[in-house]
């Protein structure tokens, strides 16, 4: 039910509508977003501006219709003030695409707030005030002057790609008005045509220069066409080498842009219209998107696509006419995929959207579940199995059922896997905003953005990774004056990639800034009291900067820093599964942050260890090694503590059996097993009776129906059925370090 | 025949007006007690759970349910009724309170009754091994006397310790 009244009543019960709603206007608003940071101010690519007109458009067109009066009064203004972008009216100036970024967090808030995720409603007043400041101020300035250019491209080396050329004058009909003249696309013919824009000759050049090489393009200043050619142009025609032609209607392109979906980014490229040339010599424009395309090449030739006067009829022969189509699907396709990647990333997303469904979390994680039962369950069989030595057919199927079993289990799993650059989008606005405020020039360039990894993760390390930035912005790149009296280049560079390596997802937050500063790390060491080798390499001195209370704000630049330090970083990335954090730094050079978590916290790689009759479970990723304990290893402080010495350490002994009281207690010291394990409270070695294997666990969340206990982080189901208790080190060796630090 | 999920079960408590409603009724000590049926998921027999340490013994532990980890109490400890036996006979009441799912040990599980309204008068005064704050009434069929517990309030208590506590020890 619509909280308010307009338009809800013929709705009746909107309740869906508004989750469709909120889920909508957050993509659209991410998208505005993302297509703000990658416009080109100077030249802002007017399929940009059009995506974030149909995004405003769209978030205002529902939410007017689900009664959310304030949504739909900001998109508005928005969408005015694109409008007036997108038709050329109005130069893009920071102070707009700064007002079009805040009017798009204030949507996001608005939305927040119809869900019910905000508890005050936010004020849209200033805002607002704010946008419709800006489109009244200069609204009687007018439209920049349109000025006229006549275009010659040519002579031609080779044929320009129908397609190409089509999209081209697309372009160019959305940036202003186009009127063609001779166009000979041939190989050294040439292809003449007058536009009119209120861009400038580099943006013209700029479109041209995508189909063209710039060499062959002539740009004649304002002028009257020759006369000759006028008389041309009420009959275009376009030969080209395959012996077909094409005829552009400028009109008719600007029927096709308005026709297109008002769902933005998305679906647009698969439904982009390709210019198809089939043999003609009248005046024939025949556009298809890819599907209807294939559909024509089943049914053979369509009545439209068949050539109305004669000519080369090459699509008259049945037996010549797959091969036409045959070649101009390749053309054709291809060029859909070179539009997406020209245009960024928006055409292949939109592909893979049109490919995808939307299906909620909790389904998913049933079916993780369900699948671990049933790998479980087969795994048990299995074991059944070799024990009764049955029939050859029941172990084949066996084989064939544990095989499937896990196939569908790694699918399963990977439906959790998300692309990364749902982190990584969020960056470059922080960098804007971070890089102005600190008055500094950088650049970002983002790698890898497509490298998988589990969904639940992106919460938990977009925290890291912004502080990781914002240091490197803060204290690793250097003022503009600093660079180049540095000879660095003013502007400066963080690089932000991902790859995976193994089970893990490597992030690398590189900058070129002025690396860490040696002298100054000691020096508060030094103050803090920490002792270090003063010949010590880099590689052990960085490490000073993750100790807890060791402020890289303090030390190694004296920018006020603010928030938290190296160490709250490393203990973030540490608890997701055993994540590491390393660092190379080189003074002048710039710092490199290399970030490692497991791909998944579904699944993790452990070691079960029995302790009495029950098994517990351990994170591989914290044990370092395991050995058997001698008689006399294990050394009493007066009757309290234990320590076990391994080569030079000593090392707090944790009895398992104690910290869990199992029923027959005293593990056993000779005979028994000590497994190190490091973790962030340090190293311990933990006393075990037995080491039962390695093995990749389900990880299970015991607070779902129970609650969290001190010791235990999650729980797993093992192959027998039964519960394991996975430790959670970090508390347990925190345990062992606190009482062997009281014992002194 | 109510209508309702498990989780809109205190509407259908308070407003049940005519409607029948649906008990399992089960045996702990002496007593015997009745719950919601919606709050019953099912009813299994006994298997050793994993033992947790550090939790009071009615804690029995967690189990495995088809990939969910429950946890187990038995509430013939939590009351100190009789004697805690288990063998193939002990059976387990899976509940589905509070959106979770947590199992109950209790003496015998005997059946499904329902009641109309005529047949549950309010919970007086009186000793039970239960305080009566998760008494809501009692039932009579016959000549059998049924005591109707709240059993999500009993679960989510603090006394319980199922569910963290805001206070809860880190």
């Amino acid at each position: 039910m619509s909280s308010s009244s307009s338009g809800s009543g013929a709705l009746g019960d909107t309740s869906d509508f508004r989750a469709i709603f909120f889920e909508e206007a957050d993509e659209h608003v991410a998208a505005i977003e993302s297509v703000l940071l990658r416009l080109n101010q100077a030249a802002p690519d007017s399929e940009d501006l059009n995506a974030i007109f149909r995004a405003a458009h769209s978030i205002k067109g529902t939410s007017g219709m689900l009664g959310f009066t304030e949504i739909t009064s900001v998109t508005h203004v928005l969408e005015n003030l694109l409008d007036e972008l997108r038709k050329g009216e109005r130069v893009l100036t920071e102070e707009a695409l700064d007002l079009m970024l805040r009017a798009g967090d204030m949507v996001k808030m608005q939305v927040a707030f119809r869900r019910g995720a905000l508890e005050q409603a936010p004020d849209a007043g200033p805002i607002e005030r704010e946008l419709r400041g800006l489109v009244e101020r200069e609204a009687g300035a007018g439209p920049a002057p349109a000025r006229r250019y006549a275009v010659r491209l040519g002579p031609l080396a080779a044929p320009i790609d129908a397609a190409e050329l089509d999209l081209m004058l697309s372009g160019l009909a959305d940036m202003g008005k186009v009127q063609p003249g001779p166009m000979n696309n041939a190989a050294g013919g040439e292809i003449q045509f007058e536009v009119e824009l209120s861009g400038g000759e580099a943006d013209l050049r700029s479109v041209l220069s995508l189909v063209v090489p710039a060499d062959a393009i002539h740009v004649d200043k304002p002028g009257a066409a020759p006369p000759a050619q006028a008389a041309v142009l009420s009959k275009p025609i376009v030969a080209d080498d395959h012996g077909g032609e094409i005829f552009f209607d400028p009109a008719d392109w600007k029927k096709r842009q308005k026709a297109k979906p008002a769902v933005p980014g998305a679906q647009t490229a698969a439904a982009e219209p390709v210019a198809l040339a089939a043999g003609s010599n009248a005046a024939l424009d025949i556009f298809v998107t890819p599907e209807e395309f294939r559909a024509r090449r089943k049914r053979g030739a369509t009545p439209e696509a068949k050539p109305r006067s004669p000519g080369r009829r090459a699509t008259d022969d049945p037996s010549v006419e797959p091969e036409l189509f045959g070649r101009r699907a390749s053309d054709i396709v291809p060029s859909v995929e070179r539009r997406g990647r020209r245009d960024g990333e928006r055409g292949v997303q939109a592909l893979a959207e049109a490919a995808s469904i939307r299906v909620g979390v909790d389904k998913v994680d049933l079916l993780v579940n369900l699948v671990g039962e049933l790998v479980i369950t087969e795994a048990m069989l299995a074991q059944q199995q070799r024990l009764e030595e049955g029939d050859s057919r029941y172990s084949t199927g066996l084989v064939d059922l544990g095989r499937h079993a896990r196939n569908l289990q790694e699918a399963v799993m990977s439906i959790r896997m998300v692309p990364i650059s749902t982190v990584f989008t969020r960056f470059p606005r922080l960098v804007r905003e971070l890089s102005q405020r600190f008055g500094k020039e950088v650049e970002l360039k983002v790698s890898g953005e497509t490298t998988e990894f589990d969904r639940g993760l992106i919460e938990k390390i977009t925290d890291p990774l912004t502080h990781l930035v914002r240091n490197s912005i803060d204290h690793g790149i250097e003022s503009p004056a600093e660079r180049l009296a540095a000879g660095k280049p003013g502007s400066g560079t963080i690089w932000l990639s991902a790859s995976q390596k193994g089970g893990s997802i490597v992030i690398e937050v590189r900058d070129d800034g002025k690396g860490l500063n040696r002298k100054r790390i000691l020096e508060r060491a030094a103050e803090r009291g920490i002792r270090i080798d003063p010949n010590a390499d880099d590689e052990e001195v960085w490490q000073l900067i993750f100790e807890a209370g060791f402020s890289t704000a303090e030390t190694i630049t004296d920018v006020s820093g603010r928030g938290v330090g190296m160490d709250v970083v490393r203990r973030n990335i540490q608890v997701l599964g055993g994540g590491k954090v390393g660092l190379h730094s080189r003074e002048g050079a710039g710092t490199t942050v290399t970030v490692s978590v497991p791909l998944t916290l579904a699944i993790m790689e452990a070691m079960s260890v029995a302790v009495g009759t029950e098994t517990y479970v351990l994170p591989l990723a914290a044990v370092i090694e395991s050995r058997r304990i001698q008689h006399g290893d294990i050394a009493g402080i007066a009757g309290q503590g234990h320590t076990l010495r391994v080569r030079d350490e000593f090392l707090p002994v944790v009895r398992l059996s104690e910290v869990f009281r199992t029923a027959d207690g005293a593990a056993a010291e000779q005979g028994g097993i000590a497994v190190i394990v490091e973790s962030e409270g340090g190293k311990a070695a933990l006393l075990v009776d037995d080491l039962l294997g390695q093995q990749q666990v389900v990880v299970k969340s015991l607070d779902t129906n129970f609650r969290r206990m001190p010791g235990v982080s999650s729980a797993t189901i093992m192959g027998d059925g039964r519960v394991a208790l996975i430790l959670d080190l970090a508390h347990i060796v925190q345990f062992a370090g606190r009482g062997a630090a009281a014992r002194h | 025949m109510s209508v309702g999920t498990a989780g809109g079960t205190t509407d259908t408590q308070r407003g049940a007006g005519e409607q029948l409603r649906e008990f399992l009724s089960f045996r702990l000590g002496a007593e015997e007690y009745g719950i919601e049926i919606l709050k019953v998921q099912e009813i299994r027999g006994w298997e050793q759970p994993t033992v947790i340490a550090n939790t009071p013994a009615f804690i029995k532990g967690v189990i495995n349910l088809r990939g969910i980890i429950v946890p187990i109490v038995d509430l013939r400890l939590k009351f100190n009724l009789g004697e805690a036996k288990y063998d193939e006979f002990t059976v387990v009441i899976i509940l589905s309170v509070a959106k979770r799912v947590v199992g109950a040990v209790v003496d015998a599980v005997s059946d499904v009754l329902t009641l109309a309204p005529a047949q549950i008068k309010a919970a007086p005064e009186f000793s039970t091994a239960l305080e009566t704050q998760f008494i809501t009434g009692l039932g009579t069929v016959d000549e059998r006397m049924l005591i109707l517990l709240d059993i999500e309030k009993l679960m989510t208590s603090k006394d319980m310790q199922l569910v963290d506590q805001a206070a809860r020890q880190e």
